[in-house]
Order: structure tokens, then C-alpha cells, then sequence
């Protein structure tokens, strides 16, 4: 990091050591309606139109992706509310990861960057395939580079505020070749801006590596790659390692989701907070504390305090006292909530 | 020679037991393992009622909420327990025993308006809540106090107990939860009777009550031991228990919280991680020991105040254990056949 390094957020340039804490994934103001799944049973209708009250979270919680109302955090004031929960247990930076296709509101997170006095640091880029608008399947990987540019550069359509990263990038499993489009372009934008690329995988063992494959062959630099959502997607320590040796950051992002059945993805057992923590404590241990990172992705109602879930505030209010606890040093827990997510933010 | 079950509107052939929960509360009071909340933020919350918004709080601090804690309301058990009919159970094992304010009276009512069969059970929680007389009762009188609630009535109620636990034992084992132990097995070999206990919380503890259980002339297919899912991660150990001959009870489903505000020491395990333990039983041999329970109870667990209530294994956990490839066969072991022959007492 040179001394005039700085972290891009909504209201403007920050200095790194501004930052503070960070949580780099997370999404305060977003719509996933595009992963809406109509039930196909009336009593699954009937439910999935009920508003979300605290006695009919049995059913929301088994059925996340197919009820719509969930899949909105659209209410500016609930997501300041919620947002305040995290700064008040010391938080300082959010990293909203809401690309194209899930309703990115970048002047909605200025107002809310106002009314909380949190850094906020806003995305560019591309959600998953099926969530693209009609004309990215006729843009080139050049004018997909323009935009990622142009959105970083100049400001995010015309709104004057700059994108901080890009990503999420959304990907499938297999990859859709337009989405192979977007991480070619995501990688060239990179070297000419510096901006780091986080990655939400396909949901299959091998996804990261092949992305990560991608990017690199496209010129990317490994220490400016996150992959996200590494828990549910890589199982073995063996892959955790190979992910890490290449250089890029490891994401365990799914912090206080911890369902193990994963109404997304069945052949999936999502772990717990305490799994992730076991694979974080055996990553420091082979030496990698330095690519760790940690967040939530808040992403539907229900992960609010507000709908009976944990929201933004879950790793401060919870998981670092436990990491304390289960031994590990202040040194690393300074590393995974400031000093990593900050270097990879620095442009 | 008749095979018979004790329910709380009298006995029934075990053959009409069919899908069992086998630890479950419908009508308790947890208040014994109340803990009063230091950090001044807490206590607040404690005495909070219980809304979507306070959930997430509550479910990091079981314990220190009294109102989460006592669930007595028979109304409110009865629509509860519905779920878990609705879903095509049949019986519900109450393991509220002494210490947790028992009330067979009560669960009479929700098996009349239900339609469930419901066993009641006898026995004594851990050590805080245990009356003050109970120091200086003997093992001999211990187990008169349950022989009586087995073969008369609870507590003077006519209402018979059909299971004797879950005996509540702390870690290191209290010399009177010991007491309460060897009773149970006075209890168990004079009325057939099983045990079911809610071990300490340690991985050795299981180990130590069944030796006591076994030394003081238990058979061992009359013991259950519970709470496996938060007691034994080793495979050794869990095998070794196993090897006992006693049934093995994964009763947390539908607790997926990692984070044990009783025991932060412990890092509790998810719904996949029970079925892995039970897929791994399975493959060891031991599909006929296995029972399962959501000892749902406290307010949080219940689907009115946001948890998963009676019905979730039902509803969730037997499909997936199908998709994942568990026979049918063995899925009928663990929800019928093991309670039935856990809970079958033989009669002339």
C-alpha cells in the first residue's frame, strides 16, 4: 500500500486506516427477487404470501428463496436500523456486495452511509446469468471493461458515486459464458484500476478454482481476488489450501446462517459457525491468516434483527468473543476484521 | 403375555405406539437452569417479551430469559403439539420430571384434545433443582417415590408415569444426581420400566452413568441415553457407548445454533452433522438403538415464538435422511420400531 492509497466508499475517498472494521460482503439495500422459486403446492403458496411474523418463521426459514417479500431489503429506514446495530458494537465499514441484477442503489447507500456514519463502499459488476439484463449478452468483454471502468472512474450510472469493488460477481454452476464475459472484463478493469474482484461461486467444489483460473489467464491479481461464500461451496482442507496458495482471499461469509439444510442448493449441508471457525483456526495454523476474511451477506428479511435473525452485528456480537474464547489472538482477530479486509479494499 | 406402554390416559398395547418423539417437553418450567444476565444490555432483554424482534437474542441466551423457559400453557401446547400429528406423529414422550414442574394433568387434556398418545415420566432433574428434602432421602426411598408414580399415579394425580427420566445429571455427577441414578435403576428392574437420562456435559459422562447404571443391575435395553448431539463428538466414545447395548438419542433436532450459551466450551452441532452421526451408527450396526427427539419445550424451539416446534423432524429431517439415502426401513426403525421395544413393558 503506498501512502496515497485509498478505499473508494459512497460519500467519497477514505484512507485505509480510516476504515477500521469491515465487513466485505454484505448487502443493506437489495432486491433477489430474481431467485424467487414460486411453490408449487397451494399450502406452499398460501405461506409464501403470508407477511413474515414471528409464527410463521418455521416455514420461511426452510423456504428462503420462495417467498418474494424476503427477498427485498428495500426499506431504507429498516436498513439504517439494522446497520446502527453494527456500529454500535464497533463496526465501521460495510462492503455492499449488490451488483447488477439485484437492484444495486448506490444513492440509497449514500443516504444511508449520512444517516448511520458508516463507511459504506458500493459494488460494480454482474450478478448471476439468469439475473442479467437483455443486453449484456450482446456486449463485448470490452464494453463490459468500459462500464466496470466507467462505474469505478466516473461513477456508478451517472449517480457520481464511485464503485469500490467489483462483486459480487455472480456465477453458476457450470459457468454461463456470459458470465465468463464478465470476469474477463472484471480482470482487465482490474489492472487498470486496482479494484479488488469478490466472487460469489458456483455452487460445486470445483467453481472456485476454475474461476479463479479465468481471472488470472485475463491478467488479475490474485492478492485483489476474494472468493465469497467459500463454506458452502469448498468442504476439504486440501482445496481450502490450494484456494489460498494461489494468493487470493478467502471469504467465510455466511456468518450466522447456520440452517445445514440449504433450501438453495439440498445436496448441500451449510456449516455451522462453529465449522467455519474450525476451518478458519486450521487456515492460520498452515500460515494463511493473512487472506481471511469474514462477513455475513445479509441478503433476505429474515437475516434482520427485525424478522428474528442475526443482521449485521452477529460476528462483533457473537462470533469474536467465542473466537476469544476457542484461543485465537487479538493479533489475528485485528488481521480477519481490519487489517486484511482494508488491504484488499485499497486502491 | 401383553406388550403394554403407560400413557397418561392409561395403558395402551405398544403395538399402537406408532411414530414417537421420544424426549420432548409440552408442559414444563425450565426455571432451575435460569441464569441471570450480567452484561447490563441483557437485562433488558431478560425481561422482555418474547417478539420476532427479540428471537435472535433469545436464541444466544436460552438461559437467561425466565419467561423462554416455562412453557405452560396447555392451549398453546395442544396447537403445538397438532404440528407434529398433522405431520403423522402418533406419541410424545414428556421427559418433564420433578425440578421442571411436571403437570400429568395437563398432558392428560392434550392427549384427550389431540388425539396423541403422550407418556408422562418420573424421575428427578439435576442438582439446582432439586428440593430441599432430597439430601436426606435415601436411594431406597427415591425409587419408592417413582416405583409409586410408575404403578399409582403422579403425585397423587391417578395419572401413571410410563418412563422414568429424563434423570438429570450435571458434570462432575452430583452425589444426590447419583442417587437419583441408582433409584431410577431400583425403579427400572422392579417395573420394566426405561430410563432415559440427560447426561453432563462432557464427553465421559455418558460412559460414567451407564457404568452405574449397568453395575447396579440395569439391563441396558432399558436405558436411553440422551442429549448425544451436545455430549459425544468422538467416534471412539460414541462407539463405545454404543457397544452397551443402550439406545442412543439425538433429541436436538431442529437446534442448529452452534454457539451453546450453556456451555460455551461446546460447540453444538446442526441437523447434518446428527444425521452424519446416525448415518455412521448405521453403517456400525447399530440402526436398533437409535431414537430421536427435538426435546422442543422452551419457548423459543416452539413455532409460536419463531423456532421449529414438534413437528419439524417430520416435516424436515425423515425426507431429507430419504434423500440423502437412509432406507425406509431404518427411518421406520428409529421413529417406531426402537420406541416401541425402548418403551414396551411386558405384562401377564
Amino acid at each position: 500500500m503506498t501512502s496515497s492509497s485509498y478505499i473508494q466508499t459512497v460519500l467519497g475517498p477514505i484512507s485505509p486506516a480510516e476504515a477500521g472494521v469491515t465487513m466485505p460482503h454484505e448487502h443493506l439495500l437489495s432486491d433477489v427477487t430474481c431467485l424467487y422459486v414460486e411453490p408449487t403446492t397451494a399450502s406452499d403458496r398460501f405461506m409464501s404470501r403470508q407477511p413474515i411474523t414471528i409464527d410463521n418463521l418455521w416455514w420461511l426459514r426452510y423456504h428462503y428463496n420462495n417467498h418474494l417479500d424476503n427477498l427485498r431489503l428495500d426499506d431504507e429506514r429498516v436498513a439504517i436500523e439494522e446497520a446502527l446495530l453494527y456500529g454500535q458494537l464497533g463496526g465501521q465499514t460495510i462492503v455492499d456486495a449488490t451488483t447488477i441484477g439485484e437492484s444495486p442503489d448506490p444513492l440509497g447507500l449514500a443516504r444511508i452511509s449520512r444517516a448511520t456514519g458508516l463507511n459504506i463502499v458500493a459494488a460494480t459488476g454482474y450478478y448471476v446469468a439468469p439475473s442479467h439484463p437483455p443486453n449484456v449478452n450482446d456486449m463485448t468483454v470490452e464494453e463490459i471493461t468500459r462500464k466496470l471502468v466507467s462505474d469505478i472512474t466516473t461513477g456508478i450510472d451517472g449517480t457520481g458515486i464511485r464503485a469500490g469493488i467489483m462483486g459480487e460477481l455472480g456465477c453458476s454452476w457450470p459457468l454461463d459464458p456470459n458470465e465468463r464475459k464478465v470476469l474477463t472484463a472484471a480482470a482487465i478493469a482490474q489492472q487498470e484500476t486496482n479494484v479488488a474482484i469478490s466472487i460469489h461461486p458456483g455452487r460445486n467444489e470445483e467453481a472456485p478454482k476454475e474461476i479463479i483460473d479465468i481471472l488470472l489467464e485475463a491478467g488479475a491479481s490474485p492478492e485483489k481476488i476474494i472468493m465469497g461464500h467459500i463454506e458452502r461451496t469448498i468442504f476439504e482442507m486440501d482445496d481450502l489450501e490450494r484456494i489460498a496458495s494461489y494468493g487470493c482471499y478467502i471469504e467465510w461469509d455466511l456468518f450466522g446462517q447456520e440452517l445445514s439444510y440449504y433450501s438453495l442448493a439440498p445436496h448441500i449441508s451449510r456449516p455451522t459457525d462453529a465449522q467455519r471457525l474450525d476451518q478458519i483456526a486450521a487456515l492460520t495454523k498452515k500460515g494463511y491468516t493473512n487472506k481471511i476474511l469474514v462477513s455475513h451477506d445479509i441478503g433476505g428479511k429474515t437475516h434482520l434483527v427485525k424478522y428474528g435473525g442475526h443482521g449485521y452485528g452477529h460476528i462483533l456480537r457473537v462470533i469474536v468473543p467465542w473466537m476469544y474464547q476457542r484461543g485465537f489472538t487479538e493479533k489475528t482477530v485485528r488481521a480477519i476484521l481490519i487489517d486484511n479486509p482494508t488491504t484488499v479494499l485499497a486502491i | 403375555m401383553t406388550s403394554q406402554v403407560q400413557t397418561v390416559l392409561g395403558p395402551i398395547n405398544s403395538s399402537e405406539l406408532g411414530v414417537t418423539m421420544m424426549h420432548e417437553h409440552l408442559l414444563a418450567d425450565a426455571a432451575a437452569l435460569y441464569q441471570a444476565p450480567t452484561a447490563p444490555e441483557d437485562r433488558r432483554m431478560a425481561n422482555e417479551l418474547i417478539t420476532i424482534e427479540t428471537v435472535n437474542w433469545l436464541r444466544y441466551h436460552f438461559a437467561n430469559h425466565l419467561d423462554n423457559l416455562k412453557q405452560d400453557d396447555p392451549e398453546i401446547a395442544i396447537d403445538e403439539a397438532m404440528m407434529f400429528k398433522l405431520e403423522g406423529g402418533n406419541t410424545i414422550v414428556d421427559c418433564t420430571v420433578t425440578g421442571m414442574s411436571p403437570n400429568p394433568v395437563g398432558l392428560a387434556n392434550i392427549s384427550r384434545a389431540t388425539g396423541l398418545n403422550v407418556i408422562a415420566a418420573t424421575g428427578l432433574y439435576v442438582q439446582p433443582s432439586h428440593s430441599s428434602n432430597i439430601p436426606q432421602m435415601s436411594e431406597e426411598d427415591l425409587a419408592q417415590n417413582m416405583i409409586s408414580d410408575l404403578t399409582e399415579g403422579i403425585d397423587g394425580s391417578g395419572i401413571k408415569a410410563g418412563i422414568i427420566g429424563e434423570i438429570g445429571c450435571s458434570w462432575p455427577l452430583h452425589a444426590d444426581e447419583r442417587k437419583a441414578v441408582i433409584a431410577s435403576s431400583i425403579a427400572s428392574q422392579s417395573t420394566g420400566a426405561a430410563i432415559s437420562i440427560h447426561p453432563g456435559r462432557n464427553e465421559d459422562a455418558p460412559k460414567e452413568i451407564i457404568n452405574i447404571l449397568l453395575e447396579a443391575g440395569t439391563r441396558p435395553e432399558k436405558i436411553i441415553m440422551g442429549h448425544l448431539d451436545r455430549t459425544i463428538t468422538d467416534l471412539h466414545k460414541l462407539k463405545e457407548l454404543a457397544e452397551t447395548g443402550c439406545y442412543l438419542e439425538y433429541d436436538l433436532f431442529g437446534q442448529d445454533i452452534s454457539f451453546y450459551p450453556l456451555a460455551p466450551h461446546i460447540a453444538r452441532i446442526s441437523d447434518a452433522q446428527r444425521i452424519e452421526f446416525i448415518e455412521w451408527l448405521i453403517y456400525e450396526g447399530h440402526i436398533n438403538q437409535i431414537v430421536l427427539g427435538q426435546d422442543a419445550g422452551a419457548k423459543v424451539n416452539l413455532t409460536k415464538w419463531g423456532g421449529h416446534g414438534y413437528g419439524h423432524i417430520l416435516r424436515i429431517v425423515t425426507p431429507w435422511m430419504r434423500q440423502r439415502g437412509v432406507t425406509e426401513q431404518n427411518i421406520k426403525a428409529m421413529l417406531v420400531d426402537n420406541p416401541k421395544r425402548a418403551l414396551s413393558v411386558e405384562t401377564e
